[in-house]
């Protein structure tokens, strides 16, 4: 899986970073990418999905045959 | 995070482009928030978009919401389609921007419908009877852009520590408002130890910042939350 976060559409809502914790940080009102970032653990697979359909910008992006 | 499927139990225009609207869960839940948090509309399967709940973290049996649909996007089509008894797919509470309710003075300033969040933390805090000053300033561009004006004088003549400027940088006639924009009406509201709250454009949160620093107010004490028209 990879994770794309698309900074030109994000509007800093926070929503990711509630819905995947382990993935998403925000530093200074920013949305980050953390890194590095199990992406093979299901459960953070499920978080990544979770957060892609959420976002209201349609920020993030999940490819899931991506490399990570 | 909660998915809450609610009910449309009103919906009225408070001017001509924003929408008031207020939901009630299905199951008559009680939904736990904090003043200044959003939740996610599903407008459809793939499409969400964040709004601030508007009312008082105590009043718990629904949601209120103020939405600008001058965007034109899928949200603001939908806030517009949306009636009474529809039913509306929640998630959330969701978001950092909230209420501290420490033992200083708060002053809020908001532009447009950005508002909403405000609205709830304001009305919380005179809910726990904050003694300390509050203050609104409130900014809009014309005289028809003005609603809630008599919701917030209201809480003025309720409240001796509640304060409220509604500020109009575009008249197009004379008025009782502060004519010109928050960024000038915030110079006389810097005083004592204070909190405060930004909600709005990023330029003005970043012109208010600025005044602020100036003044030697903490970077601690200011908390703010960007209003971004780009998806609505």
């Amino acid at each position: 899986m990879k994770v794309i976060l698309h900074k030109d559409r994000c509007i800093e809502c926070g929503t990711c970073s509630q819905v995947a914790p382990k993935i998403f940080t925000i530093e200074d009102g920013r949305t980050k990418l953390i890194e590095p970032v199990d992406l093979k653990n299901p459960e953070i697979q499920d978080q990544a999905r979770q957060a892609a359909l959420l976002c209201p910008a349609q920020a993030i992006e999940v490819i899931e045959n991506g490399e990570d | 995070m909660e998915k809450i499927e609610a009910r449309v139990v009103s919906h009225r225009l408070l001017n001509s482009y924003i929408h008031h609207l207020v939901l009630r869960p299905l199951d008559s839940r009680e939904i736990n928030f904090k003043a200044g948090q959003f939740v996610l509309f599903q407008i459809t399967p793939e499409i969400t978009r964040a709004y601030s709940i508007a009312n008082p973290e105590h009043i718990r049996d629904r949601l209120e919401f103020i939405i600008d649909v001058r965007p034109g996007g899928p949200g603001s089509q939908f806030t517009q389609r949306v009636k009474k008894d529809d039913k509306v797919v929640l998630h959330g509470p969701l978001g950092y921007f909230t209420l501290r309710l420490r033992k200083v003075a708060k002053v809020f300033v908001a532009t447009g419908c950005a508002i909403a969040p405000l609205k709830s933390m304001i009305e919380t805090s005179l809910h726990h009877k904050d003694t300390y000053a509050i203050s609104l300033l409130w900014g809009l561009r014309h005289l028809v852009d003005i609603y809630l004006d008599k919701h917030f004088q209201e809480l003025e003549s309720e409240h001796s520590n509640f304060s409220f400027t509604l500020c109009i940088s575009r008249p197009e006639k004379s008025n009782p408002y502060f004519v010109g924009r928050v960024t000038e009406a915030i110079e006389a509201a810097i005083g004592e130890q204070a909190d405060y709250y930004l909600c709005g454009r990023e330029a003005m949160i970043g012109d208010v910042k600025e005044i602020l620093r100036r003044r030697g107010v903490a970077e601690e004490d200011i908390f703010f939350e960007g209003f971004d028209s780009k998806v609505c």
